[in-house]
């Protein structure tokens, strides 16, 4: 008998011992675990201005109610109680959270209120401990104060999906991410680094205060020290925002894009692409319904035509044209061709010119500023594939101008190849290259291609990157990024043919029988082209390229009004107003604004 | 009445007693402590089972006094009708909780206890007086059949409640009773044994599904073998004896195999509980984490963070020794052990002094009593025993248990103190 009992009795010591005292080390840890948690402490996403360092996109915190399930069973009474004094609907929730539930067995917490008010917060902080089943979280929720303005430019974020958590990175469940334009280019830059805190709990949850010191652990997955947030980097944008607000007033047609840049270095001053939406309606998760209204429009308002609609560039593509002509020296400058009498006969078809009462003869200019058809016609004949596409090259068309906003077009600048693929190898001819004179059949540009095409015939030839990111920096204030790309001569542009194509230009808006005489200002050489671009869907698109002033260009733009009819008489008053809305608050601003430059 | 004088009275086990209610009470006021700067989260502690545990403990210093003072004439006169009346508590507690689910308590003018408890007590004596009888030899099938049948027959009541862990406390007082009788130790082996076998059968199924060789199940084996060679003149015990453990070796996979895969995880989890991390296995990780964080000193009275945090299961009641483990370390730990051993072995002792066969059975339930429950209760914070749910003497918060383990240490002073004489 006592054998068996000193055997129980020893087994018991000897394995105590055990567990005290050799595995003292592994339980304590253990216990440790058991009660520290490691808790994300978001990150500030970063800000985004404007050159006139006015706030674009900013952050306002709010606080989130979430609910977790496995905490509610047994205390149903309470969660009742709760829904009163928060003015929760407690039926809804109720069947919110079964389908959530069925989505999600895992028990992972279930936002319940976006935003709390005052009150909800200060019931929920007060009854901790009687309501374990909430929780309320700080987070930094983005807003766009300008509502529409520069939408398309600035894009919008949402929370991070299920398929990109699984992806390698530092992506946390309720993370925001872009998902267009500046928001999804600069991610990386804007998005913070998750803070770490190291909190302790109870069995419940329940948090009892903050761990201080290191913790080497398994469960979190090696030596964890709480360290604080890093917010995004700020992104400055070339964006002015007052120009900005003034062409988005004075663009009164309901679809369609403007870009403004500024000829010396690339810089998108301004850019507008209509219809728009407003990027606050994608804060805290857009319904489907919601959704699919904007995805379904018919209009596309999600779509940036800036960078991703593709156009004929129709009589602006005149100048390249006229580019092609002289450089493959088909044609003098001073040259008359045949004259026009409305109309151009090709075989057994017939072209017309734009005006039906024709233009008789005419040199190039007056080809340019007239936008005489037939002249283009006739030039065109003269001209291989090859040479439209190699002068188009030169001043950007047919490629991406690699501005930084997502999904941009390429447009197409057909040449030999393009023919033959098309068409198959001879079996296409030169009526082809007809519409091609005139900038329509194949031939498609995005507006911020026609924008660089203006600006570099302004600026003398200077390739440069069309850009809207000014500068980054981090959130102490110091440069992380700032763009730095000097505009280099094209070398292959001939810079006395670039004079002429200028004096042209010129001559649209100046001349007495210029296309483009309602984009002129008083005391700003403007220079531009007009362009109505036939589309076989509806009414014509008007166009309108431009920059001023003249001799040392600070802005240039490209307008596209679609189904608006034609660029002279549409497109090219709002090109005035845009470019009279810039001059004058030079004029108003003065010294101030030279100085600010 | 006069000669049961102080100068009798067992010093050492009196102390050992009071030391071990003091130790539970300062544990179950630790259970209940929240520092003040955490009283807001924790909705400001709870000192209801300290305050009723003091309140208990002063009853039950009174039931052993009151068990000291009575006559040794009168256990063994009453036994009989005492074992009755508990019977029928416990066909009352069995009926009232059909009416109303499961219930193990009676309640009394807002005291309630546990019948399952106080049964202990009575089989005690009752089977004391029954084999304290000179003809009464165990090792007569007649003999050993009544002797069961008074066990058995509270076990199932128990069983039915249902509270399987406090009825296994039965047939280990009657198996130890019938030993120290002088039940034939290879008979006793041949009772025992198929169950050790079943248990370690059961055992090692997870071993062997995990790829492993079930040692323990094999040495346990050869140990029965070992057993029958060496007892080879009586040869058909022998082979009964290996037959019997063979079968049901061989035969409780083929019945596991057939139970549903629910039923299978139930057993599984019983006997391992860490094989169901989140169901009893939860209970009992903690509980080892509990005690093995509290290392060789401990974290300090009112200091275990497992107990505050309550990771700790049934902190109060069946895991209230971990808490001990955790605050007072190793060796607030083995000086339970070894204050209950006190007892023990000073049972044992004075079993084999007194003169009367029924006080010598007595005392030997009653260790048998306090060492089932200390061997299981520990063993189960340590993950050596199943959660059973049986509490440990005098620590774990609750009446009957204390009034019961109070009653069986007045009745060990009593008969010890007065030893020669009967």
């Amino acid at each position: 008998m006592l054998v068996i009992l000193a055997g129980v009795l020893i087994v018991l010591a000897v394995w105590l011992f055990y567990l005290q005292v050799f595995q003292k080390d592994k339980y304590s840890r253990l216990a440790l675990s058991n009660r520290i948690q490691k808790e994300d402490i978001p990150a500030p996403r970063g800000l985004i201005w404007s050159a006139d360092t006015l706030k674009l996109v900013v952050n306002v915190p709010v606080y989130q109610i979430s609910i977790l399930p496995n905490r509610i069973p047994g205390r149903e009474d309470r969660l009742s109680l709760a829904c009163r004094w928060l003015g929760i609907d407690e039926e809804k929730l109720a069947s919110s959270l079964a389908v959530w539930n069925e989505k999600y067995p895992d028990g992972r917490e279930m936002t319940v209120v976006q935003a709390a008010d005052k009150g909800q917060i200060s019931i929920l902080t007060e009854n901790r401990a009687l309501f374990p089943f909430f929780s309320l979280e700080m987070k930094h929720r983005r807003q766009y104060p300008e509502g529409k303005l520069a939408a398309h430019l600035l894009g919008y974020t949402g929370e991070v999906s299920d398929t990109e958590l699984k992806e390698p990175g530092d992506l946390r469940r309720g993370d925001i991410i872009g998902r267009t334009g500046i928001e999804y280019v600069y991610e990386e830059f804007l998005r913070g680094q998750h803070g770490v805190r190291i909190i302790e709990i109870s069995a419940e949850g329940t948090r009892i205060g903050e761990y201080v010191g290191m913790v080497e652990n398994e469960q979190l997955e090696g030596r964890v020290e709480s360290r604080p947030p890093v917010p995004g980097h700020d992104v400055f944008l070339t964006i002015d925002l007052a120009l900005q607000r003034k062409v988005e007033a004075a663009f009164e047609w309901n679809k369609g894009a403007v870009v403004i840049m500024d000829p010396r270095n690339g810089a998108i001053l301004a850019a507008v692409s209509r219809p728009c939406y407003d990027p606050n309606v994608f804060i805290g998760g857009i319904s489907t319904e919601d959704w699919r209204l904007l995805d379904e429009d018919p209009d596309k308002p999600l779509f940036n035509r800036t960078v991703q609609a593709t156009y004929p560039p129709a009589s602006t593509f005149k100048m390249i044209v006229a580019y092609a002509g002289v450089s493959a020296g088909v044609i003098s400058t001073a040259e008359r061709l045949k004259p026009c009498f409305g109309g151009y006969q090709f075989g057994n078809r017939y072209f017309r010119c734009w005006k039906s009462e024709g233009h008789g003869s005419s040199n190039l200019t007056e080809a340019i500023f007239n936008s005489c058809d037939v002249y283009f016609y006739q030039l065109g004949q003269k001209l291989k594939a090859d040479e439209f596409a190699y002068a188009g090259r030169l001043f950007g068309f047919g490629r991406k101008t690699g501005i930084d906003l997502p999904s941009e077009a390429r447009g197409i600048l057909p040449d030999q190849a393009y023919y033959d693929r098309k068409h198959g190898k001879g079996k296409w001819t030169k009526g082809h290259l007809l519409n091609y004179s005139i900038g329509q059949g194949d031939a498609l540009a995005t507006p911020i291609q026609l924008c660089q095409m203006a600006a570099m015939i302004g600026n003398g030839g200077k390739r440069i990157k069309p850009h809207i990111v000014d500068r980054i920096e981090d959130s102490e204030g110091s440069e992380i990024f700032r763009f730095g790309e000097t505009p280099e001569k094209v070398s292959q542009i001939d810079l006395t043919l670039l004079r002429f194509i200028q004096r042209s230009m010129r001559a649209v808006v100046a001349g007495k029988t210029g296309t483009g005489r309602a984009a002129a200002i008083p005391g700003v050489a403007v220079c531009g082209k007009t362009g109505t671009a036939q589309n076989p869907h509806g009414e014509d698109h008007a166009l309108f390229v431009g920059y001023a002033p003249a001799g040392d260009p600070e802005i240039a733009l490209a307008i596209v009004l679609e189904n608006a009819g034609h660029g002279g008489a549409m497109a090219a008053p709002l090109a005035r107003k845009i470019f009279s809305a810039y001059f004058d608050s030079l004029t108003v601003m003065g010294a101030a604004g030279e100085e600010k430059r | 009445m006069s000669d049961r004088s102080l100068q009798n009275l067992d010093w050492l086990v009196l102390m050992s007693t009071l030391l071990l209610i003091v130790i539970g009470l300062l544990n179950l006021y630790s259970v209940g402590h929240v520092p003040a700067e955490l009283r807001e989260t924790f909705e400001g502690g709870n000192m209801r089972f300290f305050q009723r545990q003091v309140i208990w403990s002063v009853i039950g210093l009174g039931v052993m006094f009151l068990a000291y003072f009575i006559p040794f004439r009168y256990y063994e006169g009453g036994a009989v009708i005492f074992y009755f009346t508990v019977l029928i508590m416990l066909v009352i507690v069995l009926l009232m909780g059909a009416a109303k689910g499961s219930s193990r308590w009676i309640v009394m003018g807002g005291f309630r206890f546990q019948p399952s408890e106080v049964m202990k007590v009575s089989l005690v004596f009752l089977l004391a007086r029954f084999l304290a009888e000179k003809r009464h030899d165990p090792n007569r099938l007649r003999i050993l059949s009544a002797a069961t049948a008074m066990t058995l027959v509270p076990f199932l009541l128990i069983v039915k409640q249902p509270d399987l862990g406090t009825a296994l406390v039965y047939p280990a007082l009657l198996l130890t009773i019938l030993y120290w009788r002088g039940l034939d130790e290879g008979l006793m082996i041949l009772i025992l044994s198929p169950v050790v076998s079943a248990f370690l059968t059961v055992f090692s199924q997870s071993a062997l599904q995990s790829g492993n060789y079930p040692f323990i199940l094999l040495a346990f084996f050869v140990g029965i073998l070992i057993i029958a060679y060496r007892r080879r003149e009586k040869i058909f015990q022998s082979i009964f004896l290996v037959a019997v453990n063979l079968s049901v070796m061989l035969v409780i996979p083929a019945l596991i195999e057939r139970l549903k895969p629910y039923q299978q995880l139930r057993i599984l989890a019983f006997l391992r509980p860490e094989s169901d991390i989140l169901g009893s296995g939860w209970q009992v990780y903690q509980s080892k984490v509990a005690v093995g964080s509290g290392g060789f000193l401990g974290k300090g009275f009112l200091r275990g963070s497992q107990k505050l945090l309550a990771f700790l299961p049934e902190r109060h009641s069946d895991f209230v020794y971990s808490v001990l483990s955790e605050e007072a370390g190793y060796i607030g730990a083995i000086s339970v052990l070894i204050l209950f051993s006190v007892i023990i072995v000073r049972g044992l002792y004075l079993a084999t002094k007194v003169k009367s066969r029924f006080a010598s059975l007595a005392i030997i339930g009653i260790c048998s009593y306090f060492t089932f429950h200390v061997a299981v209760n520990i063993g189960m914070t340590i993950g050596l025993a199943p959660v059973t749910g049986l509490p440990i003497p005098f620590l774990s918060y609750g009446g009957s248990s204390m009034l019961v383990s109070c009653f069986f240490i007045g009745v060990l002073l009593n008969f010890g103190s007065s030893f020669y004489e009967y």
